[in-house]
């Protein structure tokens, strides 16, 4: 897994519960990889589990509700890390239906060494989505979280059903996405904005 | 934030710079190696540029900019070596740009080069093989069309001179025939020549006694005697009767040969221009040429339709026809009974069709496929030397846009068929 994920839970722990707290849960993960992590670096994917798994043991989560908050914490730091990418791409469906053609081919160009998942995006004739996802990382909890981060970054609904698991022996997960507009509470309607990193 | 914790936080930050700066050197490097070798790559496929005897184009799809040319292309194109002819309209030199590119859009589209012709610098038209291959459009730069030129020139003056030798060595074949052929009427015209030679001589002498008379020179007695012997001597009612066949016959028999000559002169100077071709007439000139071939091996049948007309090239059509002609006298000679050459014509739409049908061996199937190839003969020297049909169906289908078909059955005989589009071939096809 390359160095931008580990970065990003250090900053999803340090912004959500102090530096400290990653420190220590630092201290207590056997790591394989001794030097402290950079993006363009490649770390093995065992490292990320570990800490994550540390983290979620610290805030009393279970492992899939820590890396899917940790999925929607990632979401708008990652589309604003490519804005020349995504930038005419101003609703969730045109995002998720490029992720595989375009977002992550542009990532392997960009992070040689990536092994980015695999995705399967349809428009069902009701206009929800049918996606697929195929990762021998099975890290559909933080796919998850990326759906709530996606809703919340385009100021939409997302409502996923999950019909298949690879947790639960099928070659790949499968979820049916729809999108709708957000009742009330939504302060600016087009608000994108706080997607960036910097 | 604790003391402690920050200087932790300090020295991972040091340490992460120091990593990024290895990182960098080693991008550094990468890039200064990928660099040296995409600059070896340039040279390289600069020479090969050059050094490759195809003319090669490099020209922008959409804009039809040239963006790479070669020597070769340069010089046959007749461009000066430092005229920029980056940024030109493809389609100054290759008018049919827009059709190749199209065609190599197609789904499926073939591979194989095609004939087209370029113009160069100084309007003069070149015929050229042209492979095309599409480069699709990347990120930085638009989509390509690379184009690979080969001059034919030299080939087609090779073929020219071919179909020139094929037609003298079939006039050479034909020669003893034809020297047969002129000479029965040569024969018949000498008879008769002498013939009415000597009845020229008998009626002067007629002539000259009737003179005697009306002059009163001599006795009258001796000069009634000589007018009369020379009437009979002359035998006036025979010459009156025989006069007007010998001088018709000579005057056929000069026809005759005068026709075979000029059939002759056809195939021996032919036009190397397209002119319209009265079909019939052609038929006609190549069975005088060929008559002493079929006429002891078969009867000949004709089904003219008249007035079929197409735009071509006389002098290698009237070869095609003397080739088929001359194969279906061939394939009958080879069978006992005599047989029967049957040449039809008719119009379909815009289509000449003409039928050359013989009754003679026919063609085994296991040979069928390849009596088109070059030198293929199952003919002993000097009757054949496979080029015939090889010739045949370049001149149709190149140099008339037509088709050139058969139908044959061992034991009953075969059929050639040719089609020729009345127009004449496209441009660009031949
Ligand atoms: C918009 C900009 C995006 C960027 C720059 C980005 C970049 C990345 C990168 C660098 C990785 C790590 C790959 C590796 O280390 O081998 C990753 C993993 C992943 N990405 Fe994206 N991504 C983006 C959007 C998305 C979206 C919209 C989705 C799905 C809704 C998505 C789903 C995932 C998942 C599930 C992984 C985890 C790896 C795995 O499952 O094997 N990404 N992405
Ligand atoms: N009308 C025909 N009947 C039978 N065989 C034919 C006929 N026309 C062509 N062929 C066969 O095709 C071969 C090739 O013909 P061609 O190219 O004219 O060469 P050539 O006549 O010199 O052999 C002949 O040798 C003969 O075997
Ligand atoms: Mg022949």
């Amino acid at each position: 897994m390359k160095g931008i994920v580990f970065n990003l839970l250090e900053s999803f722990v340090c912004e959500g519960w102090g530096e400290d707290v990653y420190e220590e849960i630092l201290d207590r993960c056997p790591l394989h990889t001794q030097e402290p992590f950079v993006g363009p670096g490649t770390y093995p994917d065992a490292d990320l589990v570990s800490i994550a798994s540390a983290t979620a043991k610290h805030l009393g989560l279970s492992l899939p509700d820590a890396l899917r908050a940790f999925g929607a914490y990632c979401l708008p730091h990652l589309v604003g890390s490519v804005p020349d990418l995504v930038g005419d791409m101003d609703t969730p469906e045109k995002l998720l239906l490029a992720v595989d053609g375009v977002i992550h081919v542009e990532v392997r160009k960009l992070f040689p060494k990536a092994h980015p998942p695999q995705f399967a995006v349809r428009i069902n004739p009701d206009r929800t989505l049918h996606l697929e996802y195929r990762s021998e990382r099975k890290l559909c909890a933080f796919l998850e979280g990326l759906f709530d981060g996606l809703g919340d970054h385009f100021d939409r609904d997302i409502r996923a059903e999950k019909h298949a698991c690879m947790h639960d022996g099928s070659d790949h997960c499968a979820y049916t996405l729809q999108v709708s507009a957000r009742a009330v509470e939504s302060k600016a309607p087009t608000a994108s904005a706080g997607a960036g990193l910097g | 934030m604790n003391p402690e914790l920050l200087s932790k936080k300090l020295a991972r930050a040091q340490q992460r710079v120091g990593i990024l700066e290895r990182m960098i050197e080693e991008k550094t490097r990468e890039l200064f190696i990928a660099n040296e070798g995409l600059r070896e790559l340039i040279d390289y496929q600069q020479e090969l540029q050059h050094v490759i005897p195809g003319a090669l184009l490099v020209v922008e799809r959409d804009q039809q900019r040239i963006e790479t040319i070669n020597e070769s292309a340069r010089k046959l194109l007749g461009v000066d070596p430092d005229a920029s002819l980056e940024k030109q309209d493809a389609r100054h030199y290759f008018p049919a740009f827009d059709d190749f590119v199209e065609a190599q859009e197609a789904p499926g589209a073939s591979r194989h080069p095609r004939e087209t012709h370029w113009h160069t610098a100084d309007g003069r038209e070149v015929p050229v093989l042209v492979s095309v291959r599409l480069l699709p459009p990347r990120a930085e730069t638009p989509a390509k069309v690379v184009l690979v030129g080969v001059d034919l020139t030299e080939r087609k003056r090779l073929e020219a001179e071919l179909r020139q030798a094929q037609k003298l060595e079939s006039i050479g074949q034909l020669s003893a025939g034809i020297a047969h052929e002129i000479n029965t009427p040569m024969q018949f015209i000498g008879d008769n020549v002498s013939f009415l030679e000597s009845a020229f001589a008998d009626l002067l002498r007629v002539v000259d006694a009737y003179e005697a008379i009306r002059l009163h020179r001599g006795e009258r007695k001796a000069m009634r005697d000589e007018l009369k012997e020379a009437v009979e001597e002359a035998d006036l009612d025979y010459l009156r009767e025989r006069a007007p066949r010998a001088f018709e016959r000579t005057v056929a028999g000069v026809a005759r040969v005068a026709k075979i000559v000029r059939g002759m002169k056809v195939f021996a100077h032919p036009k190397d221009e397209q002119s319209a071709i009265d079909i019939q007439d052609a038929i006609e000139t190549t069975l005088t040429v060929a008559h002493h071939e079929y006429r002891y091996v078969a009867d000949l049948e004709t089904q003219f339709t008249p007035h079929l007309r197409v735009v071509g090239y006389a002098g290698d059509l009237n070869q095609v026809l003397l080739n088929l002609v001359v194969n279906a006298a061939h394939s009958m000679k080879d069978r006992k009974a005599k047989g029967k050459l049957t040449i039809s014509t008719r119009a379909d739409n815009d289509v000449v069709v003409i039928a050359i049908a013989d009754t003679g061996t026919g063609i085994p199937e296991e040979i069928q496929h390849r009596i088109f190839d070059p030198f293929f003969t199952t003919k002993e020297v000097g009757r054949g030397t496979g080029q015939g049909l090889t010739l045949a169906h370049k001149v149709i289908t190149e140099l008339h846009g037509g088709r050139l078909s058969f139908t044959s059955k061992v034991g009953e005989g075969t059929t050639f068929f040719i089609h020729l589009p009345m127009a004449g071939a496209a441009r660009g096809a031949a």
